[in-house]
This record gives C-alpha cells, structure tokens and sequence, in this order.
C-alpha cells in the first residue's frame, strides 16, 4: 500500500485510541512520512521485473531543513504489450505514486512542514472495461514549542480521492466518475507538565465534498443514445475537539483517558432526501468519552497492559438515494466499542522473547435494528527472537479469530446464515512464520522465511438444484468450511555489487499450489456434473531485483 | 518488508489474471447434504401478437451436491394461479413430464395481477407478480461482433428496439438457434442475459448482441425473445449469473445462495428456490445469412 522508502514510523492503535483520533471504530494506523536528510544529499533506487522505486533527499541551501522525493512505478504492462495476442497487448495495468516532503526551519523551536502525495492505479481490458483510481493529498504544518513545554501543530490538509470505471449499459459503452474532496484545519496541543503528565487538546473541521457518481456517454459527442445520470453532489461539515490526559502514575502504571465531541452538519443547496420515519438527515453535536486504559510495568522484562475501553463513534450518512436503513428513522447513528484487554510483554534486550496476550472484543452497537452489525475479535501472539551463531532469525505465532454477524430484523431467515455469527472472510486461527538470516562469507547473505496458516474460510454448498437450465450450488452455513492449509518457503540470496544489492530469490521455492479459494461449477465435458475446483494463484515464482544507494551522510 | 511486497504482490495478481489465467485444478471433497428444497420455474407468459391459453410451471427438488443425476422432479403437487379478480385455474401435472404442471385456460394480460399458490408436501408456497409490458423488437439481424467476449470471427445476432418510456424496465432475453434454447441443461454458457434501462430510459437501443460471445453458424434459423423483469426477480437473475459464472477468481462475489421472489407460508425458514414472473415476450426470427 504504502511506499516503504518514504515512511519513517507506523503506529497501529487497535485499542486505547487517544482522543485526538475521531471517527475510527476499531484502530487507527498513523502513518508519518520520512523526513529527508538534513546533512548530505543522498539517494536509492531498486530496479525489480514487475516494478522500481528511487528516492532522493538531501539539504535545503543554509541548513534550513531538508526535502525528500520518493517515486514508484510498475510496468507490468510492458510485457503485455510483448504478448502476440492483440486484445493482450491493448491492455493497461500500471501504477504509480510520489511522495515529497520539505521542512524548513523557523528560528529555534518552529518547523515548517509542506509534504505531498499522488499516486494512481490504472486498469484497462478495452474501453468497455476499465478501472483507475487516484489518490492526492497535501498538507502544510507548522509545528512550534513554546517554552519547552507546549508542543503546537497546525495544520491544513487538502485531500482527493477519484475513481472511474468504464463499462457496457445494454452496448453503450459508459463513464462513471466518482470522487470524495476534503479540506481539513486542526489545531492540535500537547501540554507537557512535569515528567508524567501530558495533556492533549485541539479542535478540527473538516469540509467533505461528494460527488457519488456522474455516469456518461463515453462517446462525448454522442448525446443521442445515452441519458447521463448524475447523482447529486453531497457536502458535509464535520467539527470535532478533544481533551485527553496521559499520565504515568508510577514507574509502573500509566493511565490514558480523554473526551472527545464531534458534530455534523449537511451543507449546500442540494435536496435532503426524507426517510419513512420523516426524519430527514440530520446532524448531532455529541460529547463521546474515551474511558481509561492503563499499563502497568512489572520488572523491566516484564510488563502488564490492562483496561477497559469504551470509546463511541458517530456515523453520519450524508444521504443516499436509496439506503438499506431506510425503513427506520434513525439515520445518524451511534457506535459503541467496547474492550476488554490483558497482556504480557516480554522484553529481554537484544535477544528479545516477546510474548503478548490480547482479548478485545469490539462491539459496535446500532440503535437502527435493521443494520445492526457486530464483531468480534480474539488475538493471542507469541514473537521469539533468537540468535544462533550467526544465524538471527525470529518465530512468530499468532491466534486470532474474527468473526462478522449481520442481522436484519423483522424477517425470518434474513442477514447472513440467520443473524448469526460466522468467520470474516480473512480469518486465519493459526498463524506461524519462521525467518533466518545467514551471512555466507564476506559478501552473500541467504534468507529464508517459512509460513505455515490456517487455511482461510469458505463456504461448502450442500446440495444443488437447477434454474432455467442452469446448475446451481445452495450453501451451507456461512463461511463453515476450511481451504487446506497454507504453507509456503521462500528463500533469497543478497550480495553487495558495485554501489548497490543484488537479490535472486526464490517465492514458494517447493512450488506448492496453496488454495487462494475453491470454486464449484459444472464439469465442462459433463455439464450435469458437478464439480470442486481449487484455484492458486501462484507456484514458484523467481525473482531478481538490484538496488543502488548513492551519495548520503551521517545524518 | 510486508508495506514494500503487497504493491507488487497486488500487481502480479492482475498481470496473472490478465496473461493467463490462474491455475486451477479439480479437487475431491466431501460436503454434507442439507434438507430437501423446493425448486420453483415458474413463468406466465403473454407473447405480442398471439393468444394462448397455454402455461406451463415445472418443480424440481435439491439434490446432494455431487449427486451428478438429473435433478428429482417436485411431483404430486397442487398448482394453481389466482387471477386478479378472483378466478383461480388449476395447473394438472403433464403425463409423461413429472414435475411440469400445466394449463390450457390462462391468458395472460399485460398489468394483471398474478398469485401462484403451490402446496408440495404439505406446505403452502406463494408468490405475486404483475405481468409486465416488453417492447417489440424492431429488427433482427447479424453483424460482427461488436463486445470482446467470444471468438472475433463469426456473426452475431443482434437486435434493435425502443425501451418504454416512463417506467423502469429490466429485459431478459433468450436466443433459441435452431431450435435449441442457448443456456440449456448440457451448454457451457452460463448466465442469463439481464440489463436494466438505466440511462437509456425511452431511447432507441440499437445493434444490441445480447449473446455477444457466441457465434451464429450460416443457415441457422435463430429465435429472440425478449422479456420484461420485476425488480425483485431481476435481482434474483442477477445473483444467479453471478453465483454460476463466480470462477473463484480473488475478484469475484462471495459464493452465497440465490433468493427468489417465492415464500413458504408453512414454514418461513424451509426456504423455496427458484422464481415466479409474469411477463409479455417479443420474439423475432431470422436465419443467419
């Protein structure tokens, strides 16, 4: 997803959200671009077969600040292109992206930060069936501290998401464009007092503008055949400020709790669509609290997390033309999560052994009865990090579960498999990788990693019938039955070549055929027959990539 | 290592979908068997331009999923339609044809109202629908093809026609080359072929290939027949399309069951499959040149 050279941290939260996140219900990646180096220009480049990345970064005249610029493309298409095949090599399949950052220094405690994205994905079989997505993003921040003690971030965000799909209406090739524009300002505090305590605080609005769909002739000239049908434009206004308080009650406990209030608003001249209820859409201030969570430390091998967490979100609807809630009045609704959570972290130094024990379940809890939605979820993980003469390597095991219901009430038999719970469809229990890493005299290096997994659910059929000709699975419970188990070696070698690394690896070296899904149909030279197809996506595949660093410093 | 693999990962999925396709191979399994379902085929029909009494309704049941036999005719059935203003007419069971039940005494009109009751061993079925208008068929003839399906040699037949203006329309067509209806028991082909008129409401729709992937050999005397959909039973042609054409690709829809538009009054949750739709037809006829 994200380009790995222009990224200098992720922190996942998936419990004990501080308040400064709104409007996430279960976890909060954040994400925090690289800052490029301060003290010499330097660069990389990886040259691989399906796609390249370089990066460039380096000083601002006068040591002002830095800037970084980092870009990828794929070319797959290339090699469709060599293809003797005439529909093969009219085809489009690429993406790219660019990352760039500048900070420039003000005075002593200030810092100026102007960063930007683009990225886009484009997919093209022919003008009847294409795809493109794009994302574009940039942010201006001034980051300032005042007396040591307040730390001050302003920011101002502008962000573009867009897709468009090509497509057949009835032999009239069509144009659907769809795009989410939003312009953020926040203000965001952070008040250190002592050496424990910190308080955040802030505000945030936020203008979203909608356009769900403009779908058109994809002949522009040709008005005759087609009526263009655009879906009203749809805007929204989101207001949101939080108070949170971190606090370290000894060497060994810390608390995190917080409050947070949000509030949403339509905005525009456009219609309100009204609901069975007749409540049209509507916004709600609300003030949601952030319930505390604690951690506590043992020894310094040895630490305790702990608590319970209860934060809410609420869920506006800027409108739909139809919606699948519309039989009730409630349209702004609330979500509740709820957490219960325990753990060990073990810790010791270099040769780390690392365990953690984490049940959280997630509660999401709809007032609207028709769209209610639950979801459940366990997570057990072992890490064991370990050297052996020369060999480091890692054990990584996992135990987690994750189960979806949707219910619809009201109707007998309706939602999936009668309300009740069943495996999300990327549940894997069981989750083991082994990694070892072997320098082979001075300049190769092998590497080696095993995976062994669950195999993901999937839903059995259990009897078939037939419709107008056609043969037909009924299934079973949702999502009941296991694909076989998922195994897979790879192994690379690595050696230092003029300024840069080559790498030969080898993915699923014992070239197993793992179950991507299973598939059930009609034998094409029986059609009465019935039967079960296992479908892999890979076998082994070889891989050759080099990649070049040059220029740099100390940082 | 994981954030730097998946673009690429993601890449190389669609390069393999688009150069060839993944690999597949027929595996053995053993699911359980559920209980009995009843199957319903159930299709009124009013063709522009002739008057019939004749309706036909067949009933089948489930059976194990690797069964690999005909599927078991519904028998001993009672059937019967209730016409908008009361008159009923009974659906006898054909001698010779177990499971299809059949009259000789409804004529269907456009805008009426049509229930099909059903009791099958000893639960009662139901399912209302209002026969829908279609539009003729200007013209049928062939061309090449126009879409990306199929093989590029070969004529297609195709179609011109005006979609009624006013209301939503959901057409259904099926092509009978001679004689023989394209999506059958023994074809490969696996879909229906369903399209709503959605941004083509009143506009003439014309070079239409509504089986664009497959070929008509020269001579062949071909039959279209277009017909007109309810929402609801468009939506059930729809995930039955899917649901058979699904080949387990990462892009595909879940595999699920299809819902049609029949209840059982007994018992809610001893789900019927199947359909019940009333409709007028538009047929042509042309042999391919």
């Amino acid at each position: 997803m994200f380009n790995a050279d222009a990224i200098d941290d992720v922190t996942m939260y998936k419990g004990a959200i501080p308040a400064r996140f709104g409007g996430r219900l279960s976890s909060v990646v954040d994400i925090r671009q690289r800052e490029g180096n301060a003290n010499a220009f330097a660069g990389s480049a990886n040259i691989g077969l399906l796609a390249s990345r370089a990066l460039y970064e380096g000083p601002l005249p006068g040591h002002k600040g830095s800037f970084l610029v980092a870009g990828r493309r794929s070319y797959a298409d290339l090699f469709l292109r060599a293809s003797p095949n005439k529909t093969v090599r009219d085809n489009i399949a690429y993406f790219y992206d660019v990352n760039a950052k500048m900070n420039v220094r003000l005075g002593q405690n200030g810092i100026l930060m102007i960063s930007g994205y683009g990225g886009r994905d484009n997919l093209r079989t022919g003008p009847q069936a294409s795809a493109e997505w794009g994302n574009q993003s940039g942010t201006t921040r001034w980051n300032q501290i005042f007396a040591d003690r307040l730390f001050s971030k302003v920011t101002i965000a502008a962000s573009d998401y867009d897709y468009q799909l090509g497509f057949d209406v009835t032999a009239k090739p069509v144009q659907w464009t769809s795009r989410i524009r939003s312009t953020d300002l926040k203000v965001d505090e952070a008040w250190h007092f002592g050496e424990r305590n910190i308080i955040e605080f802030g505000a945030e609005r936020t203008l979203h503008e909608i356009r769900p769909g403009d779908v058109v002739g994809a002949n522009a000239r040709d008005t005759t055949s087609f009526n263009p049908v655009r879906i009203q434009q749809r805007n929204g206004l989101a207001s949101a400020a939080y108070l949170g308080h971190d606090v370290d009650l000894s060497d060994r406990v810390s608390v995190r709790y917080g409050v947070r209030w949000t509030q949403f608003e339509r905005v525009g001249n456009e219609m309100v669509y009204t609901y069975a209820g007749g409540a049209p859409v509507k916004w709600k201030g609300r003030v949601l609290p952030h319930v505390p969570v604690s951690q506590s430390r043992i020894t310094h091998q040895h630490s305790v997390a702990a608590g319970c967490l209860g934060t809410h979100r609420s869920v506006h609807q800027a409108a739909a033309k139809r919606s699948v809630c519309d039989r009730t009045g409630e349209h702004a609704r609330r979500s509740a999560i709820r957490s219960l959570g325990g753990g060990v972290l073990q810790d010791a130094g270099e040769h780390t052994g690392f365990r953690r024990w984490l049940r959280c379940l997630a509660q999401p809890a709809h007032r609207d009865r028709d769209c209610a939605r639950r979801r459940a979820g366990l997570r057990h993980g072992v890490d064991l990090r370990k050297r052996v003469g020369r060999t480091t390597g890692w054990i990584s095991y996992t135990m987690a579960r994750a189960e979806n219901r949707y219910r619809a009430s009201g109707l007998a038999g309706a939602g999936i498999d009668n309300g009740q719970y069943f495996p999300a469809p990327s549940d894997k229990t069981h989750e083991l990788s082994i990694v070892g890493i072997r320098p082979l005299g001075a300049k190769w290096t092998f590497g080696t990693t095993f995976s062994l997994a669950s195999g993901l659910p999937i839903t059995y059929p259990t009897k078939r019938y037939m419709v107008d000709g056609l043969l037909l699975a009924e299934y079973g419970a949702r999502n009941a039955a296991r694909l076989p188990v998922y195994h897979r070696l790879d192994a690379s070698f690595t050696r230092a070549l003029g300024r840069g690394e080559l790498q030969l690896g080898v993915y699923n070296l014992y070239n197993r055929f793992n179950a991507q899904s299973m598939a059930f149909r009609q034998s094409k030279s029986n059609p009465l027959v019935t039967e079960a197809v296992r479908v892999s996506i890979f076998g082994a595949v070889p891989s050759i990539s080099y990649g070049l660093k040059f220029g740099g410093a100390a940082r | 290592m994981k954030a730097n693999n998946s673009p690429v990962r993601r890449w190389c999925v669609m390069v393999a979908l688009l150069a060839t396709s993944a690999c597949e191979k027929v595996v053995n399994i053993t699911v359980p068997e559920g209980a009995k379902q009843l199957v319903v085929e159930g299709r009124l029909e009013r063709v522009r331009g002739a008057v019939t009494g004749q309706q036909r309704i067949r009933l089948t049941t489930t059976d194990a999923y690797f069964s690999n036999t005909a599927l078991p005719p519904a028998r001993g059935a009672s059937v019967r339609v209730v016409e908008e203003g009361g008159r009923v007419v009974s659906f006898g069971e054909v001698v010779n044809e177990p499971g299809v039940y059949a009259t000789a005494d409804l004529i269907a009109v456009v805008n009426r109202r049509y229930t099909l009751q059903i009791i099958y061993q000893n639960e009662r079925y139901e399912a209302t629908e209002v026969l829908r208008a279609v539009p003729p068929i200007d013209s049928l003839y062939f061309k090449d093809r126009i879409g990306q399906l199929g093989p590029q040699e070969g004529l297609r037949a195709t179609i011109d026609f005006r979609d009624l203006a006013g209301t939503q329309n959901f057409y259904l067509w099926d092509q009978f080359v001679n004689g023989q209806r394209l999506t059958a028991a023994d074809s490969t082909f696996r879909t229906r072929v369903v399209a709503p008129d959605d941004g083509l409401d009143g506009r003439p729709i014309s070079q239409f290939q509504p089986y664009d992937g497959i070929p008509v050999s020269k001579g062949a005397s071909v039959l279209v027949r277009q017909m007109s959909l309810s929402e609801p039973v468009y939506r059930f042609y729809r995930a039955l399309s899917d649901q058979s054409a699904n080949d387990g690709s990462p892009f595909a829809v879940p595999l699920a069951s299809v819902r049609g538009n029949v209840s059982n009054l007994t018992n809610a949750a001893h789900r019927p499959l199947g359909y019940f739709m009333a409709t007028e037809v538009a047929e042509a006829r042309a042999v391919a040149p």
